[in-house]
């Protein structure tokens, strides 16, 4: 029976599905019967979920007018070298 | 109708070499490409390895064997790119294992049993975040304060969600090295979210 010490250091890989599944076994019997251990996990997938939330992803009219130019010039040499094969 | 609702039209669209095509995918994934890049390197170089990129996938697109998300293919040609740029390498970590945080350690008594255990999170909630300022706030101050090793596999892993083993490929770190940067990083956060959910404050 694994120690709660241990479902703590185990966390991330069980979320990450990172464990071979005689460890996930011993993992999931382990919080099934232990409520604070579950909460813990619990707590930890909150977190998760956070952290993806939080990325920051926004982009400048700038960048954008950018990236247009450059991929339609891209493209439209991509179009000739096509043509002229 | 809009033809090009999901990323299944959208990558026809992308083979096609439809220019209107490229404008909406790049308003949609640059974001995510800018976020992975600027992981890495400073934003002013991080703008430019994205615009790279996009020149380049012009010409790999019909490479896309559609084994992830289209995003994350993306993200992925994106930090390669950004890596290239990076001068300094990386250093393997000292491995002490997976050990737990010293915030941790002492809530445990001597047979490994929680002596004081986690109360279940109320105000630290996905929905707090987006409604308010302050978690985000100070989970950015958090994670900018990590040692740069844990904030960087913090972000890639946790943020942008790419794999564990192109993290590895990425950074040219150990499948072992990676899991203990980032089960350090993820103990530091929890806590900080922990006593905000208790005290309130960052």
């Amino acid at each position: 029976m694994l120690k709660c010490k241990e479902i703590v250091e185990q966390t991330g890989e069980y979320v990450d599905s990172e464990m071979v599944w005689q460890q996930r076994l011993a993992f999931r019997l382990h919080i099934l019967m232990c409520g604070r251990c579950r909460g813990f996990v619990d707590n930890f997938k909150t977190m998760l979920v956070i952290l993806h939330q939080s990325r920051n992803t926004e982009l400048s009219p700038e960048l954008i007018a950018r990236l247009d130019r450059q991929v339609s010039k891209e493209l439209q040499l991509a179009g000739k070298n096509a043509d002229s094969r | 109708m809009d033809s090009l609702n999901n990323d299944a039209d959208l990558l026809q669209a992308l083979l096609r070499g439809d220019d209107s095509a490229y404008r909406r995918a790049v308003r949609q994934f640059s974001g995510g490409m800018l976020a992975t890049a600027r992981v890495l390197v400073d934003a002013s170089t991080a703008e430019d390895v994205v615009q790279e990129t996009w020149v380049a996938v012009v010409d790999v697109i019909g490479q896309f064997e559609q084994r992830c998300a289209l995003q994350t293919w993306l993200n992925t040609i994106t930090a390669n790119r950004a890596k290239s740029r990076l001068r300094r390498s990386w250093r393997e970590v000292n491995l002490d294992g997976l050990e737990i945080e010293s915030g941790f350690a002492q809530r445990f008594d001597g047979a490994g049993s929680w002596k004081q255990p986690p109360v279940a999170w109320n105000s630290v909630s996905p929905d707090m975040v987006l409604q308010g300022e302050e978690l985000r706030q100070c989970l950015s101050i958090h994670v900018a304060s990590l040692p740069e090793n844990l904030r960087t596999v913090l972000l890639m892993r946790d943020l942008l969600q790419l794999e564990s083993g192109q993290i590895c490929n990425i950074l040219d770190i150990s499948a072992s090295n990676f899991r203990v940067l980032l089960h350090r990083a993820r103990q530091r956060i929890y806590l900080m979210m922990e006593n905000f959910e208790e005290t309130g404050e960052c």
